[in-house]
């Protein structure tokens, strides 16, 4: 196996496959990438058994061959290198000769016949979409992910095709993100799927910002994005995600409407003095007006005022801190409008102004406030 | 003919022996009684093969004429007592004239008596009762009583004895018993002819527990004393890393009479249980002064057992000034390298026969698995003249500084506290007060190890916390407060959830409903079987909602043989269940607030359970791990 490829190039394709790699991990040979590398291709392969990526790099082949080797100090090498043609030449077994310029390394890999295979999909589903829907679709609800791996069913987002719309949901349990793109989508009927948000975060960086189409595949186990000679595939996860429909209140009609970036200064703000475990901040909503507050015993009290328009009931909500403005992040335009119930319903936060062909809303659980 | 008649006297004394006389050692405590009523300020016991062939208590109190020396064995003679009236203000220990002719009638009996100011002494002797001589005899002021062949004409009652151990073993708890209440007599307590331990008139109780059980032990105990209200509470009792396989470590004493009774080990233990592991038990020497009308003491003929009429003020009592204590000391667990075992804490010898004869020296008593400190041990291996390399190392963990009494103690074991590196003063101050340096840690830079342990430096030394007892700790001291006061905050649920639950679940949602709502659950009885949850308490983390739920409604409905108070039990249930556990990524910030939190707790040194929660190494530790002494 030998080849020659640029030193940015590899750079740029070791970034993109980095992030597959796991950090630890008992099976030896994913810390490895694997390089297969034939006539007239070199792939670039990693994976963690969950999500695997593939992808083309550019180079002269001299002879085809497969080899894993190291894949940060790959890296590490790589980084330093001068910006030259580097040449990967696998001297025997195992050892990878690595030549930049002056510069030459030699590292040893681990035989191709331990790396795990990429999974073989035979596409139920297939369709095409731009990639920087879906990438705004991820990235509107991807935070919401719940981290807690005691609760599986929420470790992903909740993707539903229709042939005239599509969503994705996330939620941790005490909020929820929700986004819908209207469209005419190739679909036959309804398809829902439980997908990882680490290979979604990979779909989104290999696209980024593109307009371009990206390729979508789906079996029983699988969703596999491809986009320009790159492919990420990704074990669905087992739900059932919760039936979130049902949790989405159909009466808050006292509707807040606030300034976007003054809400989540001022929420910042008063979080400061808030309790450090519960980041409780107690939302007042007066007319035309809300007060934040904070009040923790042995710490101090904090109280900030912004001006609103709202004409209903008054009343004070506690939230916590942190849900409230990581959702203001996401939320666009300079105006957020919070639909309220009661202090122990479940806040609707949404912009003012949807975008076109959009529709975008988080729900926010309270914290009960001690009377 | 009458079928009912009167027993003949010698009858009627056996019966009552069998209430009053059970073992040997009940014949010296009756008879130290005795000689505690007389006025002495000395008592001696001598035993020879554990009381059965001979007690011997012997004092120098006022001593008996010849008339009252006849009458003594009578039945119901009595100095103490003439009118029911007395009784409840009664200040001696005997008054139901029972004791000696019980012991008389059952045994080979001889009492040598003098009064003070006469030249004249008498002997009794009487042997199962009767035969009774009485005859000039030499003494000085005082009585001595020998009782020879105990039981020897009860053979029933001797065969029901344990064992010459065992038997020796209640004399001595019963003469350790009257040292500890009576601390302005001196008591000498000899067996087979050898003196086990004398302990001098007008010690310190710190000085007479020392002696009777060694100065690991002493070192440990943390100075109780005062009363809000009620009962007057006063003693030593261990601080929170002493403890022990068993009671024998806990004597109580009622208006200065040694008492046994559940009551008090209950409230004793109470303060306790959150910080120490499952079946370890805390030294308790206390003394509580009641007015004596509180107190029934005539409910059992050997006085042992005693009924408080306010049982709630005693208990809380007790429980509160244990309490005080114990967080007044704040002493902190860190490691030492342990020696050879010739010193502090070595093998355990199990059945408390470690007491320390005078003269023998500083021997520690290995029954206190735990006792010694860290300033202790390598004072231990100076004294030992072992080099560190020679010494047995072993990586133990050790409670760390004694009490305050270690720094203020009166004399011996805790002269010497500061050892003798060369290290800058700031580090020897701050191990003189070690719980000032650990809020010196640097908070911005908590590592988290193994995803278990967070670990977090300062100028003075390092710590290490165990995250899952950590915020155990801080769970329960926040739902505590919380239930006593405002209502913690409670996140509510997206979704909702129904939990099914058997009935035992059902009634325990009822029976504390209103605390489980304060402490931050929103949990609601949705019918027989089911509880529709709503929310959690939001300082928990970590696992699934229902889970949660299920697990904090199972732990509080079983209790896991906690005896706690229903906001403590409440919270100790929440604490185990609601906390991160060993395996959970802590971000940066997350592991900061934890320890912070930890920090801010008012003990943050044990989980509600007695683990504990963190470890403190500093500098002064360091500098001996790498030999600097």
């Amino acid at each position: 196996m030998e080849f020659l490829t640029d030193k940015s190039d590899l750079s740029r394709t070791l970034d993109l496959v980095l992030n597959v790699v796991p950090p630890k991990t008992t099976l030896p040979v994913l810390s490895n990438l694997l390089l297969d590398v034939k006539s007239d291709s070199i792939t670039v392969i990693a994976t963690d058994l969950d999500t695997s990526i593939s992808t083309r790099l550019p180079g002269e082949v001299k002879s085809a061959g497969m080899i894993t080797v190291p894949a940060r100090r790959l890296g590490e090498i790589v980084r330093l290198l001068p910006d030259k043609p580097v040449r990967l030449k696998l001297e025997d077994e195992t050892r990878i000769q690595i030549t930049c310029g002056d510069t030459q390394y030699k590292i040893h890999g681990i035989v191709e016949e331990e790396f795990p295979k990429i999974p073989q999909v035979q596409a139920r589903e297939e369709l095409q979409l731009p990639a920087n829907i879906l990438q705004r679709m991820i990235q509107k609800t991807a935070f919401a992910v719940s981290k807690d791996e005691t609760r599986p069913a929420l470790n992903g987002i909740f993707w539903r095709m229709e042939p005239r719309k599509m969503e994705m949901v996330a939620t941790d349990g005490y909020r929820l993100a929700r986004m819908e793109q209207i469209g005419e989508f190739p679909i036959k009927g309804k398809k829902e799927f439980l997908v990882s948000p680490k290979a979604l975060a990979q779909m989104t960086q290999i696209a980024a910002d593109s307009d371009q189409p990206v390729d979508i595949k789906v079996d029983n186990n699988y969703l596999v994005f491809s986009f320009e000679g790159t492919v990420v595939y990704s074990r669905l996860l087992e739900g059932p995600f919760p039936r979130y429909e049902q949790v989405v209140p159909k009466d808050n009609k006292k509707d807040l409407i606030v300034d976007r970036t003054d809400l989540m200064q001022s929420c910042r703000r008063v979080a400061i003095l808030s309790d450090s475990l519960t980041h409780q901040v107690q939302v007042s909503v007066r007319k035309n007006a809300v007060i934040l507050k904070s009040n923790t015993p042995d710490l101090g009290e904090a109280t900030d005022h912004i001006d609103a328009n709202y004409s209903d009931e008054e009343m004070d909500i506690g939230y916590n801190a942190t849900y409230l403005s990581d959702i203001l992040k996401y939320i666009d335009g300079d105006k957020v409008k919070v639909k309220l119930d009661s202090p122990i319903k479940a806040g609707i936060l949404e912009p003012v102004e949807q975008e076109k062909d959009e529709h975008y809303f988080c729900l926010l659980m309270p914290l009960r406030l001690a009377e | 003919m009458n079928r009912i008649q009167i027993l003949p006297e010698s009858v009627a004394n056996r019966i009552a022996a069998g209430e009053v006389v059970e073992r040997p050692a009940s014949v010296v405590k009756e008879l130290v009684e005795n000689a505690i009523d007389a006025g002495a300020t000395e008592i001696t016991v001598a035993i020879e093969d554990a009381g059965m062939k001979r007690i011997e208590v012997a004092d120098n109190g006022d001593g008996m004429s010849e008339e009252d020396l006849l009458l003594s064995i009578e039945r119901h003679a009595t100095s103490k007592l003439t009118t029911v009236e007395e009784l409840s203000t009664l200040r001696s220990f005997g008054f139901r004239g029972e004791a000696l002719p019980s012991i008389a009638s059952v045994s080979r009996f001889e009492i040598r008596t003098a009064l003070r100011g006469e030249d004249r002494a008498h002997r009794l002797t009487a042997t199962g009762g009767s035969d009774r001589k009485v005859e000039p005899a030499a003494r000085t002021h005082g009585t001595s009583i020998v009782v020879r062949s105990l039981f020897y004409n009860t053979p029933a009652r001797r065969s029901f004895l344990k064992t010459a151990q065992t038997e020796e073993r209640q004399i001595r708890r019963a003469v350790m018993a009257h040292a500890l209440a009576q601390l302005d007599i001196a008591f000498r307590y000899v067996r087979e002819g050898e003196e086990i331990f004398h302990l001098p008139a007008g010690d310190s109780l710190l000085a007479r527990v020392t002696q009777l059980f060694g100065s690991s032990l002493a070192k440990n105990l943390v100075e109780v004393s005062g009363a809000e209200r009620g009962p007057v509470v006063s003693g030593l009792v261990s601080n929170i890393d002493a403890h022990h396989g068993n009671r024998n470590y806990q004597y109580f004493v009622v208006n200065g009479r040694p008492v046994q009774q559940v009551l008090l080990t209950q409230a004793g233990a109470n303060p306790y249980r959150e910080y120490l592991p499952p079946k370890r038990f805390p030294a308790l020497f206390l003394a509580i002064d009641i007015d004596p009308s509180f107190v029934d003491i005539n409910i059992h003929p050997t006085k042992r057992e005693v009924r408080f009429a306010p049982e709630r003020s005693i208990f809380g009592g007790i429980d509160g000034a244990i309490r005080r204590a114990i967080r007044a000391e704040r002493s902190l667990p860190s490691f030492w390298m342990k020696d050879g075992g010739t010193h502090g804490a070595g093998p355990s010898d199990g059945g408390g026969s470690g007491i320390m004869a005078p003269g023998m020296g500083a021997r520690g008593t290995g029954a206190h698995g735990t006792g010694g400190s860290q300033i202790a041990g390598s004072d231990a291996i100076r004294e030992s003249g072992l080099p560190l390399e020679g010494a047995e190392r072993q990586w133990t963990y050790h409670p760390g500084k004694g009490g305050p009494l270690a720094h203020g103690g009166p004399s011996g074991p805790f002269d010497s506290h500061t050892g003798s590196l060369p290290l800058p003063a700031g580090a020897v101050e701050a191990a003189a007060n070690p719980m000032s340096w650990i809020h010196r840690v640097d908070l911005t830079n908590v590592q988290q190890i193994a995803a278990t342990f967070l670990v977090a430096s300062g100028p003075e030394g390092i710590v290490v916390v165990d995250q899952h007892t950590a915020h155990e700790r801080i769970l329960f001291e926040e739902t505590v407060h919380a239930i006593d006061g405002r209502a913690a905050q409670s996140q509510r649920l997206l979704f909702p959830e129904s939990i099914e639950i058997d009935p035992e679940l059902a009634s325990t949602v009822e029976e504390y409903g209103d605390m489980i709502e304060k402490a931050g659950f929103e949990l609601a009885l949705g019918g027989p079987r089911t509880v529709r949850l709503e929310g959690i308490p939001a300082s928990a983390r970590g696992e699934d909602p229902v889970a949660f739920a299920r697990r904090f409604l199972e732990h509080l409905a079983a209790g896991s043989g906690e005896e706690r108070t229903g906001s403590r039990r409440v919270a100790a249930s929440i604490a185990c269940h609601g906390a991160v556990r060993a395996g959970d990524k802590l971000t940066r910030e997350e592991s900061s607030v934890l320890l912070k939190r930890l920090l801010d707790c008012e003990q943050p040194l044990r989980c509600p359970h007695g683990r504990p929660t963190f470890l403190a190494i500093d500098s002064m530790e360091l500098a001996r791990r790498f030999l600097r002494a």
